[in-house]
């Protein structure tokens, strides 16, 4: 409480206006030549806060768009691929783009160019991060007047203005910002998810859903990388994949305006961080100097999918997988030959004793899991993927396609700097990793 | 067809406008600019009521005794849409049809005795508690049954239509226990045989250092670690209904037939999803609203800031029946899970608690979690949120909001929005993460999903 107090007067000096600085954050990487970047605008929200009052300021816009699914992949009735989609897509989405630090007129232009999984957040304990969401509303749908929230899963003692359950709070009309506070206390330490709770199983399923972890303090960890404040959750490379499904029946109806009957729920592709393998494989996509999306080279349907599932690593890398599933249906994901020890649970600390290591994470709806492994000695790639082999539509003669299957991949000592921000890496062009 | 109950019967043809309020219809209509129907009830229905939540044993603890009687009977039940579900359940007694069965508590080590009457239509049917050790049938050791060809007819001993039998065990342990029908259990606990039992420790709390009366702090267990606040004790019950099975089942008891639930395997498909036999808004209604006359559970939560004058958990005790695992989610703050199956997660040194923000319920298992939330932040209108918070000309406003960032105060709504907000406190939703089950019938913000009231800490003027 004291933290607040005195916290609080030093807001209110460094924002006296109430005026939002719009705040530049990371560069914009774009492909870099001779170079396999992991390096996109992921994660928005790791950048260093520069603001004077130590806020991190984020903005992110919800509307919708259209994705690409693994190309291939068996038609389901005549509902995928959906004919309306632009070249190179074929699934109808709503989702979050990060617009941080975009003028209006260029946020404005991203109405219809939305993205799946969402952007991937992150801040320190005893930080203060500020998300202004606006709605630009749906460039499909314009007799949609659906309004939007942040509803940040998980996040403790929350109070109903900044939860964004519509029914119990406020949520965003079209046309609108509104901006959320979150002030993760010291001992908050973990992997979370947010999702806009509108309608919530219309907006989850067709993508509003992405991962927000907090670091322990600087305070705890001297600045170590830690998952929790504890020197036994150190890591060198951390990745964050959220699972979730599609069912392609949902997305027609929403572009073609039907109705669903959501108990009737029967996904037919199932996706890590929005894409489906071997997509989940591909680089990182970025933010062009336009403010639009740019596809992975080589993969121009993976352009509103910037977000690679790849896991790169060097012999002996403490590796942190943070998993969380948005999803409706419980999966087991499988790395047969690394074993994985569960270090957190729904972002609590899971001390040693009550460890297990295994190489089958469960994680069912709302569940997240913070996974720490050694990387293997031996150079080469480790399968991720889940165990049930139902759930991939398959594509020709690849068993895999349209499912939720990544890769670990060792590379040689050397290979790769000191990681920068989650999910990224760089490896040389062409290097294999799988597919 | 033999009772019928018949006040549910007419309540199902009769179907009379419903005493919804004015707040739960805006608050399911939220979506779509619907939101300004016209209130169908008096403003003082708005709030739900609030002091009738708590878990609600049939039976009076205090008293001795512990030889019940449970009616096994038909009824129906009503779903927050109008629909009517045709459901077999446990009624306490010889009183009316109930969903789910009447819950039952007693102290560790009592000898308990339940007797069961089977007013079923037609068949055999059982009563069967999953963790109870030692379990006598009409003074017999309790078995499986089988038919003379040797097939499994029953998971315990089980008594024919129109006949009574006896149950007879000590309920060793603390906890929260599920019983449900044994026989053709996949088509008699679908159709709604189930209920809870509360098994209370003995033991009274020896700690201190809490600073509150004893008479308000009680044991979940036959552990100090497990103390809660006696008057915040809340229960549930998460389950299932496909509607086309059990209107299949009603058609086939009016006509005398047998129905089988394995001739329905593959055509199973839930549409209600349930917490204590409702579905939201239902669900924070009181216990005993009068129309929900066979549903008489609540499942609303209502507490007060932690604080060092109220430092007591709530306690919830999860129940499933369902088919698959229920991911249930708190939203506000984590639960801790203190107990699993009736058996309190600690040994003599070490609390093997678990919090999580998705309670997963898995079928058949009893949870027990401990709750509460806290004011960190305290924001005030002396202690203003950091950004000011739009005019509400420009944000769209939930019927459950208090229309400011604060507790207890209150805020304008926009025109034409009805206050389900009675006080200024806050409303925080908990619900099946599979959304697909948030939902009645595949309708958002229904189903499996229910409200955690925050009141302003007392003295407050919530209830007058």
């Amino acid at each position: 409480m004291s933290r607040s107090l005195s916290r609080r007067q030093f807001l209110i000096a460094g924002t006296g206006a109430g005026a939002l600085a719009a705040f530049g954050g990371a560069g914009i990487a774009g492909a870099l030549p001779g170079i396999s970047s992991g390096r996109g605008r992921t994660p928005a929200g790791l950048v260093t806060p520069s603001a004077p009052d130590g806020v991190t300021r984020l903005a992110l816009a919800a509307t919708d768009g259209w994705a690409g699914m693994p190309q291939g992949s068996p038609a389901v009735g005549p509902w995928y691929p959906d004919k309306w989609a632009p070249a190179n897509l074929d699934t109808y989405i709503f989702g979050f783009r990060d617009v941080t630090g975009l003028d209006r007129a260029v946020v404005q232009a991203q109405r219809g160019k939305t993205q799946i999984s969402a952007p991937l957040l992150g801040i320190e304990a005893e930080k203060e991060l500020w998300i202004t969401l606006s709605n630009l509303g749906l460039a499909v749908r314009p007799d949609l007047t659906d309004s939007h929230t942040i509803h940040w899963h998980g996040f403790r003692n929350a109070i109903p203005l900044y939860d964004g359950v519509p029914e119990s709070s406020i949520s965003v009309p079209i046309g609108r910002d509104f901006t959320y506070v979150f002030r993760p206390d010291g001992d908050s330490a973990g992997t979370y998810m947010y999702h806009c709770h509108f309608e919530d199983v219309e907006h989850v399923t067709m993508g509003m859903t992405g991962i927000v972890f907090v670091r322990p303090p600087q305070s705890a960890t001297g600045g170590a990388r830690w998952a929790y404040a504890a020197s036994d959750t150190a890591y060198t490379r951390e990745y964050a994949i959220i699972l979730t499904e599609m069912d392609s029946r949902a997305h027609f109806n929403d572009a073609h305006i039907q109705a669903t009957d959501w108990t009737d729920f029967k996904p037919n592709f199932w996706l890590l961080n929005g894409r489906a393998y071997p997509d989940t494989l591909r680089q990182n996509g970025s933010r062009g100097a336009d403010g639009d999306l740019v596809a992975p080279p080589g993969y121009d349907h993976l352009q509103y999918q910037p977000n690679s599932s790849l896991i790169v690593c060097e012999p002996g890398d403490k590796v942190l997988v943070r998993l969380a599933s948005l999803g409706f249906q419980e999966h087991s994901m499988q790395m047969p030959h690394i074993g994985m020890e569960i270090v957190g649970s729904d972002a609590r600390y899971v001390p040693p004793a009550r460890r297990v290591t295994t190489d089958v994470i469960d994680i069912g709806p709302g569940e997240s899991r913070d996974v720490l492994f050694t990387a293997p000695a031996r150079v080469g790639i480790y399968p991720f993927y889940n165990r049930d082999m139902a759930k991939y539509p398959g594509s020709g003669a690849e068993r895999w396609s349209g499912g939720q299957r990544t890769h670990v991949v060792v590379v040689p000592p050397g290979t790769l700097g000191a990681q920068t921000a989650a999910n990224t890496w760089s490896l040389p062009t062409n290097y294999p990793v799988g597919a | 067809m033999q009772n019928r109950d018949n006040t549910t019967r007419d309540e199902r043809t009769s179907r009379p406008v419903r005493r919804w309020t004015a707040g739960w219809i805006a608050g399911a209509l939220a979506m779509g600019g619907l939101a300004t129907v016209a209130p169908l009830a008096s403003p003082s229905d708005a709030a739900p009521r609030t002091d009738h939540e708590s878990v609600q044993c049939s039976n009076d603890i205090a008293a001795p005794g512990r030889q019940f009687l449970l009616t096994a009977k038909d009824g129906f039940i009503s779903m927050p849409d109008g629909n009517s579900i045709y459901m077999w359940g446990y009624a306490y007694g010889n009183g009316r049809f109930q969903m789910p069965g009447p819950v039952l508590c007693v102290n560790q080590g009592d000898e308990v005795v339940i007797t069961l009457k089977n007013e079923l239509p037609g068949v055999a049917t059982s009563l069967q508690l999953s963790g109870i050790e030692g379990v006598q049938a009409d003074g017999r050791p309790a078995q499986p049954q089988f038919d003379g060809a040797g097939v499994l007819t029953s998971l315990t001993d089980s008594v024919a239509s129109s006949r009574s039998i006896s149950y007879a065990f000590v309920a060793a342990h603390a906890g929260t226990y599920l019983y449900q029908s044994a026989t053709d259990p996949d088509l008699q606990v679908q159709m709604g045989l189930y209920g809870a039992l509360i098994v209370r420790p003995t033991r009274i709390y020896a700690g201190t250092g809490l600073g509150v009366p004893a008479a308000s702090i009680a044991l979940a267990y036959d552990d100090d670690r497990t103390f809660y606040d006696k008057a915040h004790e809340y229960m549930l019950m998460l389950s299932e209904i496909d509607p086309d099975l059990h209107a299949a089942a009603e058609e086939a008891v009016a006509a005398g037939q047998a129905f089988k639930a394995q001739d329905y395997t593959e055509a199973y498909k839930a549409r209600y999803f349930l917490i204590n036999g409702r579905s939201f808004p239902d669900t924070i209604a009181p216990n005993n609203a009068s129309w929900l006359p066979n549903q008489p559970y609540s499942a609303l939560t209502e507490i007060q800031p932690y604080s060092a004058s109220n430092p007591l958990p709530s306690l919830l005790r999860y129940l499933s029946v369902g088919k698959e695992a229920y991911p249930f989610h708190p939203h506000s703050n984590h639960e801790k899970v203190i107990a699993k199956d009736a058996r309190v997660l600690a040994d003599a040194t070490t609390d093997l608690s678990e919090e999580h923000f998705a309670v997963v319920v898995t079928p058949g298992s009893t949870q027990d979690a401990t709750f509460i939330w806290t004011n960190v932040e305290n924001y005030s209108p002396s202690n203003p949120v950091p950004v000011p918070v739009p005019q509400i000309a420009n944000l769209t406003d939930g019927s459950y909001w208090n229309g400011t960032p604060y507790l207890g105060e209150k805020g304008p709504l926009n025109p034409g929005r009805n206050s389900s907000n009675q006080c200024g406190e806050y409303y925080h939703v908990a619900h099946s993460h599979n959304l697909t089950q948030a939902t009645n019938y595949g309708a958002s913000f229904g189903g499996m999903l229910t409200l955690i009231r925050v009141d302003p800490p007392a003295p407050n003027r919530c209830h007058q």
